[in-house]
């Protein structure tokens, strides 16, 4: 194939070929020690955007003492929303050591954990997310709280031109 | 002999010819609207248990107008002397009257956790796949957790993630 042979075949195929395309994206945010916020990630205007799942690392900048034993520990919970409906899709906060696979950073990956949910196009995929410490188990327990950093790999498929409405 | 890019390019995409053909608008619309009638969510439950026979219940309500189906769970524990596992048992005495599966109260056999979720000296994050284990529709339900007998004296907290698929059944008539 020549290059004006190729053009034509891209062509084809993308008037021919499938309606929705693989769209994956990674962000990152600071969960600041001590505090509880919402981290917005907004979506592509295209049409609607399927999530499939995701993978989260986090660091363990925060630690626990008990006993004189330290150690580290992300304390950091989450929960997502859809701007546009404003429904949780988690009724509570989940730590994401429980959500990550395995999630600690620099740690070896097995994939994604399947989540799905549609988001409309535009949509603002709201990650609430708390870095308060703990209530102590024990008494003496103590929390030592840092920054964490957060970050989430969102995998899913983007339907172009689809309208739900 | 080195092929060039353009022969490359070309063999690959000439594979590709046999792809999916693109759906009618009709069916494109349909294809999407039913991942909007499906979606994951997961329920937080957190359990304290002081001392052996120790037993508390949490108590949810999942959304109106969705069917939950549980379809994994994942427990973590904290608070143990060693790495033993917590002798603590989980119960979901489930009933689901309002359920279009099972009309029937449902009570399953209260289990250890330990048994369920974990292995012997690994304390921590443990996920087990749960099999249509009940069905929830915009309903309250209890799950309770008791310390058995042999307990250490330890206090324990017990963090349990409930994984599962809701179903909208709004405007469907179930």
């Amino acid at each position: 194939m020549n290059y004006t042979q190729i053009t034509q075949k891209v062509n084809e195929l993308k008037q021919t070929q499938g309606f929705e395309k693989t769209f994956d994206f990674t962000r990152e945010f600071v969960a600041k020690a001590g505090t509880a916020d919402t981290f917005a990630i907004p979506l592509p205007t295209e049409g609607p955007y399927h999530q499939k799942g995701y993978n989260i690392m986090f660091t363990k900048n925060s630690s626990k003492t008990r006993g004189g034993n330290t150690e580290s520990i992300c304390a950091v919970k989450i929960r997502f929303r859809s701007q546009a409906d404003n429904a949780a899709q988690s009724n509570d906060y989940i730590p994401v050591q429980l959500i990550s696979t395995p999630g600690a950073e620099d740690a070896s990956r097995y994939g994604s954990r399947p989540f799905s949910h549609l988001y409309p196009a535009g949509d603002v995929i709201l990650i609430d997310y708390d870095n308060r410490a703990p209530a102590a188990l024990v008494a003496g327990d103590a929390y030592q709280m840092e920054d964490e950093k957060i970050s989430i790999c969102i995998c899913g498929d983007l339907y172009p031109g689809i309208n739900l409405q | 002999m080195v092929k060039t890019l353009s022969e490359r390019l070309g063999a690959f995409l000439t594979g590709l010819k046999e792809g999916r053909a693109i759906p009618d608008k009709v069916a494109q619309l349909e294809a999407v609207r039913t991942y909007k009638r499906v979606r994951n969510r997961d329920y937080i439950f957190k359990i304290e248990l002081h001392g052996a026979g120790d037993i508390v219940r949490v108590v949810n309500t999942t959304a109106a107008g969705w069917l939950f189906i549980i379809t994994g769970a994942a427990v973590e524990f904290e608070g143990l002397e060693s790495n033993r596992f917590p002798r603590v048992s989980v119960k979901f005495p489930m009933f689901s009257p309002d359920s279009p599966f099972d009309s029937e109260p449902k009570n399953l056999e209260t289990v250890p956790a330990g048994l369920v979720f974990g292995r012997e000296g690994v304390p921590g994050l443990h996920f087990e796949e749960q099999k249509n284990l009940f069905y929830v529709l915009g309903e309250t339900f209890t799950i309770a957790a008791e310390a058995l007998n042999d307990t250490p004296v330890n206090d324990i907290r017990g963090t349990l993630v409930l994984t599962g698929l809701e179903l909208d059944l709004r405007n469907t008539g179930v």
